[in-house]
């Protein structure tokens, strides 16, 4: 069985279906990549996976169960995390808050052990700090703990997007854009570090707009146009996919007239 | 870092035992009125911050407030109720009533949900105008007692002076202050403010936004519920009025001007609008444009409100040193 599975999931915005009748599986422990031309609707389909949006049609299935609709918060429950677009982050926090704030997902402290400060609060407390730091170090950003997030040069914000993602222990960890607006070397950064939490069997749904980070990273890529999907396959399949090549060029005849 | 830490818990506690020992200096019924305003003040205040916390400002807080008030009041008057039970089911009642309010309220954010949480709350004010039966209408309930706390056979103790009414308004803002404090400084805090900072992110990683701007909203309203059964029964009389938009609009002026960045914040609003009063009780008609002009200045000159004055100074003092 898929981990993910989506079927014919629909998103109209007024009169213009973003998402349209779109099907697809996503196994456990691959990295897909979806890509498709500016519009083609990758950035809805992660709303539309995460909860953000509620799909006008069709499924949404997470090991079986319907995940379609609820809220994000419960997705995230589930397993699945997610990065937004422009680097989102708590930007008055340090480094450290903002890992923090992401971790209480699977350690209930209880209302009234906060308000009272148990022993048992205290203890629980301590453990999700050390998890914090697991995350960060284990992303590079440990000596950076102390910062404030908005201090941070734009690279490694983004990198304390995908801890923050990392902090919620996801199974499926969904990536929008994690290499845009990045210099040549950190996006080499960012890929070795997908790449290691893909080797901690982390399910990865990868949009990107940087084709080496796509061919270098994904085993199978999903091509979307105008919500529909037009190829699925390896890299390889895909790059010599006509349809593929015809939709981010345009065919022989547009280009002639 | 320990040191520092001894000398604030030495200058905290001295703080609380100066506040303890204050009635020893002066009892004169008037001082001890400023001062319990200023204690209930905070009390309603700091709770109206903490929803500020995760972004929400409550409009409904004040009537809530009354509610507390009135539920406590005729639970003692007309029910024989003892004063204890009668106090918790004020702030109990302000809790149900709030969540009746908010619940469809939470939907909305930002300047959305203070209109909407104002409209909810009028209408709350309202019925105790309507409904003369058992509310009293316009002219209120009047002759509420003040409280007794007692365990029959064992010990009574009835409110009677002002002093006495203070050492209560006392251990309530201090119990209130201790408890906002403990929370926002827990993980319950860093998630409230993880809201308030990023709405979409928090929910992205699994924080429920909806479940935790409720939480802050019961909790203020359980604290304002409280703080206007201590009204009722400090006054002994309840009119509608008291909880009419202008006070509303005081307590938001009393967290604004005093900053909204810290619990200092409603501590120091409400200590110096309260004393401010005091000077200007032979000009009420001016008060509202000096209030007002107090709130633009403070935007302009002091965005994060008085509480931040201190920093401010140091930070200027350290850049005419650099000079």
């Amino acid at each position: 069985m898929a981990l993910l599975e989506i079927k014919s999931l629909r998103k109209k915005f007024g009169g213009l279906a973003a998402v349209h009748d779109l099907d697809f599986e996503v196994n456990e422990g691959e990295i897909r990549g979806i890509i498709g031309p500016n519009g083609s609707g990758k950035t809805t389909l992660f709303n539309l996976i995460s909860g953000f949006y509620r799909p006008t049609k069709g499924k949404v299935f997470y090991r079986g169960e319907d995940i379609t609709g609820l809220r994000p918060s419960a997705i995230a429950k589930r397993g699945i995390a997610r990065t937004f677009q422009l680097t989102s982050l708590y930007n008055n926090f340090t480094v450290q808050q903002n890992v923090v704030a992401a971790s209480y997902l699977h350690t209930g402290v209880g209302f009234f052990g906060a308000a009272l400060n148990t022993p048992s609060t205290v203890n629980r407390e301590r453990e999700v700090e050390e998890k914090a730091l697991e995350v960060l170090t284990s992303m590079g950003l440990a000596d950076y703990k102390y910062q404030r997030a908005d201090n941070l040069p734009q690279g490694l914000q983004r990198v304390l997007g995908i801890c923050i993602a990392l902090a919620t222990q996801p199974e499926v960890l969904m990536l929008d854009e994690p290499a845009s607006g990045l210099s040549p070397a950190e996006t080499t950064e960012v890929m070795h570090m997908i790449d290691s939490i893909r080797h901690r069997g982390v399910t990865i749904l990868l949009v990107e707009h940087d084709m080496r980070v796509i061919m270098g990273l994904c085993d199978q890529i999903t091509v979307l146009a105008f919500g529909k999907k037009i190829a699925e396959g390896s890299p390889k399949e895909v790059g010599e996919n006509r349809d593929v090549i015809e939709a981010y060029l345009g065919t022989e005849e547009e280009y002639v007239t | 870092m320990v040191r520092m830490k001894g000398t604030k818990t030495i200058s905290i506690a001295a703080v609380v035992l100066f506040l303890f020992v204050i009635p020893l200096m002066t009892s004169s019924p008037y001082h001890m009125h400023v001062l319990i305003t200023i204690l209930l003040y905070i009390m309603v205040t700091a709770s109206f911050r903490f929803c500020i916390i995760d972004g929400d400002w409550p409009f409904a807080h004040v009537p809530l407030m009354g509610l507390g008030g009135y539920t406590s009041a005729l639970l003692v008057m007309r029910l024989g109720w003892p004063f204890l039970p009668a106090f918790f089911t004020g702030g109990l009642v302000a809790v149900i009533a709030g969540l009746i309010i908010y619940i469809p309220c939470v939907r909305t954010r930002g300047i959305t949900f203070f209109w909407i949480t104002w409209a909810f709350g009028e209408a709350l004010r309202q019925t105790w105008i309507r409904f003369r039966e058992p509310f009293g209408g316009a002219t209120g309930l009047v002759g509420i007692p003040g409280p007794v706390i007692s365990i029959p056979g064992l010990f009574r103790v009835e409110f009677l002076s002002q002093v006495s009414y203070y050492y209560l308004a006392l251990v309530l803002a201090l119990l209130t202050i201790v408890v906002l404090h403990r929370l926002e400084h827990s993980r319950v805090g860093l998630t409230l403010k993880s809201v308030g900072e990023n709405t979409d992110l928090a929910e992205s990683t699994g924080i429920n936004v909806t479940r935790q701007r409720l939480l802050a909203l019961t909790i203020a309203s359980f604290i304002a519920g409280l703080g206007g059964s201590f009204y009722a029964h400090w006054v002994h009389l309840l009119t509608p009025v008291d909880f009419d938009v202008a006070f509303g609009l005081f307590v938001l002026l009393y967290a604004v001007v005093g900053g909204t960045a810290t619990l200092w914040g409603p501590i120091v609003g409400v200590t110096a609008f309260v004393i401010l009063a005091q000077f200007l009780r032979g000009f009420a008609m001016y008060v509202p444009a000096i209030y007002g002009f107090i709130l633009i200045l403070t935007l302009a000159f002091l965005p994060e409100g008085l509480e931040s004055s201190p920093r401010r100074i140091l930070s200027l003092l350290k850049k005419r040193k650099m000079k």
